[in-house]
């Protein structure tokens, strides 16, 4: 006859192998996951304060620049007006944002802009030799577009704004030196009609 | 709201587009299912190993050729390994008519295989020798295309003689007016004197040598002419002649070589038992221009004739490929896609920023990245109902681009900038079900782009920036990724219809070129003589043409 205590020290056992069965195997270092909710939300916010932080700056630009421009006019564009529209702006690496530099080259075609009301030019954005060249155009074309959003914040009519990308396929500056990306991260104003 | 609505919107056009893909279905040039793979006892061999096997000398011309094309596929296959012995040695241990292998010397040489083909009516009749068993193991005949015969010797003559025969009629019908002008000339004329009576003027003689003269004048004046439009268009018809020629033989030469690689293939598959992917091409960029070159790196030549192209990318069945280009005077690119065979091409998409195009599964969609203002978006468009544009991702403002489908049709990977460095996410082919498929540590920079689903659905292969940029894979079960490259910059993978090789661009030589991977042995082959060589894509494997 079995004593109590050696049938429950089995059924335990029994118990404890059932148990043991079920569990899941030891935790493995899983592979970290990413809420990508969260994030996305969070690179919503951010993206929404600099864009409230540029409008801001934008708005505040926008009156120099419309004292700048004075009345609009017929008069032909200027050489000078013309080297101020045909001067290229600049990126920091894989990015589209404006930066210090760009924001006041931006500021001052835009005067010449609102003087010359036929004027309509067309901006290229371009991308360094880094990367992929099929990310690159897509970049390219946020560039331009962004230069757009700015001049247009500054009063310029969207309309008399083209934007188009040319990735990394033609750079202004061979080689692949820092110095020669830095060059090639930029977007191109040229005058299509009007001047 | 608006998001919502859009979604629904793009579900619902979805969905109508999915019961629309019967017309596309119903197109009766899809390629008919292949053939069951049959129980069969297959070569024996130590399994983790690549057996050794024997291409024997070829009788015939171009014989040689024969042999070094199937044995440079198998090598290339990294399945197999090729033993490579001068011809004199191998025909000294060709049995002659009757005879049996000498199996136990092959053997000693560590031989596996034999693989045997001889001349037949229309093709090669090859066979497969196990020589640790000692006996036949496989034998088909395969047809290889003839090459045509050579027109050009008689081609001239041939339209000069035709023309001859024209001209004279054209030249009696000419010298038949001017007779009747010169017999009219040769009558005398009435006039009136001052009276008003009328007279014969009798100056036969003056008459009749003018009417000769201008007979004759006439005459050589249109010979002389029709002499050089004539000699010239024998040269124009001539030179026309001979351009299809030449072409009738490059495509004959494809096909010729595309048939022998079949048959690589083929061995490969009574070898180890899954069929080679010598039978394929790839397309690729090289000074803006789309070129397609055979698995081999033969038959490399430009596809598109001028212009700036991008991300060529193959149909399912591989005999057109749609790519982007880029429009003259600052229109944008758009969306086009070309016959590999006859060069036509067409328009699929609108101007603008239409990149990274890419077939569904099926071929009867295309889905390419659009951008605009408000940043670059993946759309969806039937091949043959270009007006129907639905809209797959909403990226507020952020780059998505270069999809690729998984092999079920039933999800896409693409990049997204949509947390700031582009990543790969994955999408349900309605655009539904955002995942990303590549992990990533929030604020480190850690650019991912090009992906490529590879066609077994095990695996997505993309480059990734570690200061340079590498090519990597991540398996879709587990989300492990494992890092593929390490020398030199190696971007843009495309897998092969194997789902085991991998066609890069890569600066390892030097130059940036397409080279091919082996992603379980590590060995790399260049596989282009171009240097700038980039964005390439791996065809299915090429059916025969009927």
């Amino acid at each position: 006859m079995l004593s109590i205590g050696r049938a429950v020290g089995i059924a335990v056992i029994a118990a404890a192998v059932v148990a043991g069965c079920s569990r899941k195997p030891a935790n493995r270092p899983s592979p970290s996951r990413i809420n990508t909710d969260s994030l996305l939300r969070e690179q919503a916010r951010q993206d929404s304060i600099s864009r409230a932080n540029a409008a801001r700056a934008a708005a505040a630009a926008a009156a120099g620049v419309a004292a700048a421009a004075g009345p609009p006019t017929n008069a032909p564009v200027s050489p000078s007006e013309r080297t101020i529209i045909g001067s290229t702006v600049y990126f920091d690496l894989d990015e589209s944002a404006l930066t210090e530099d760009a924001r006041s080259a931006l500021e001052g075609k835009a005067p010449v802009l609102l003087r010359h009301p036929n004027l309509r030019i067309r901006i290229t954005g371009h991308a360094d030799a880094q990367g992929s060249d099929e990310y690159n155009l897509a970049l390219g074309l946020r560039r331009a577009a962004e230069a757009k959003r700015y001049l247009s914040a500054l009063g310029v009519p969207e309309n008399r704004v083209e934007i188009v990308t040319m990735g990394e396929e033609r750079a202004a500056v061979q080689g692949n030196t820092e110095e020669a990306y830095a060059l090639n991260r930029r977007a191109e104003f040229e005058v299509i009609a009007g001047g | 709201m608006n998001q919502r609505y859009l979604t629904v919107a793009a579900f619902i056009a979805v969905a109508a587009a999915i019961t629309g893909t019967r017309a596309c279905a119903q197109d009766t040039t899809t390629t008919p299912p292949a053939p069951r793979p049959g129980v069969r006892l297959g070569l024996s061999y130590p399994s983790g190993t690549t057996p050794k096997v024997l291409v024997m000398p070829v009788d015939s011309t171009p014989g040689d050729s024969v042999r070094a094309i199937i044995q440079r596929d198998l090598d290339f296959s990294d399945r197999v390994t090729p033993l490579v012995l001068d011809e004199e040695t191998l025909r000294g241990m060709t049995p002659t008519n009757g005879q049996d292998y000498n199996y136990s010397l092959f053997s000693s040489l560590g031989v596996a295989a034999i693989v045997q083909a001889r001349p037949i009516a229309n093709g090669y009749r090859v066979a497969l020798y196990d020589v640790s068993v000692g006996k036949r193991l496989e034998s088909r005949d395969f047809r290889v295309l003839q090459m045509p015969g050579n027109r050009d010797a008689t081609l001239v003559d041939s339209i000069a003689g035709t023309t001859s025969r024209r001209e004279k009629v054209l030249h009696d019908s000419v010298y038949r007016v001017l007779k009747r002008r010169a017999d009219l000339m040769r009558r005398p004329p009435l006039k009136k004197d001052t009276r008003g009576r009328r007279f014969v003027v009798r100056d036969s003689v003056r008459r009749d040598s003018a009417a000769t003269v201008y007979l004759e004048r006439q005459l050589a004046r249109w010979e002389e002419d029709r002499r050089d439009s004539v000699d010239a268009s024998i040269t124009r018809t001539a030179t026309r002649l001979a351009r299809q020629d030449s072409a009738d033989r490059i495509s004959a030469a494809e096909g010729q070589r595309m048939s022998l690689h079949r048959i690589s293939d083929e061995v490969e598959r009574w070898i180890t038992g899954r069929a080679g992917i010598a039978a394929t091409r790839i397309a690729y960029v090289h000074g803006g221009l789309v070129r397609v070159v055979d698995s081999d790196g033969e038959n490399d030549r430009a596809l598109t004739r001028r212009g700036l192209s991008m991300s060529p990318s193959w149909h399912p069945r591989a005999d057109r490929i749609v790519y982007s280009r880029f429009l003259e005077g600052g229109a944008g690119t758009q969306i086009e896609e070309i016959e590999v065979a006859s060069g036509k091409s067409r328009v699929i998409s609108g101007r603008g920023l239409n990149i990274t195009p890419v077939y569904s599964h099926d071929g009867c969609y295309v889905v390419y990245s659009s951008g605009s203002e408000s940043g670059t978006d993946l759309m969806m468009v039937g091949v043959d109902n270009p007006d129907a544009i639905q809209r797959l991702t909403f990226g507020r403002g952020s780059d998505n681009g270069s999809p690729t489908f998984s092999p079920d049709g039933r999800q896409i990977a693409f990049f997204s900038s949509r947390s700031r460095f582009p990543q790969i996410y994955t999408i349900d082919a309605d655009g539904t079900n955002l995942q990303l498929l590549t992990p990533f540590t929030p604020g480190v920079r850690s650019y991912r782009a090009a992906p490529d689903w590879s066609p077994d659905g095990r695996a997505v292969a993309y480059e990734q920036q570690n200061g340079d940029f590498q090519v990597w894979m991540i398996n879709i079960r587990d989300k492990e990724p494992r890092r593929l490259t390490s020398e030199g910059e190696n971007e843009g993978p495309s897998w092969a219809p194997d789902g085991r090789h991998l066609s890069i661009s890569s600066t390892r030589g030097g130059s940036k070129q397409i080279w091919i991977l082996d992603t379980e042995s590590g060995r790399f082959r260049q596989l282009t003589r171009n240097a700038g060589a980039r964005l390439s894509s791996w065809s299915a494997m090429l059916t025969p043409t009927p």
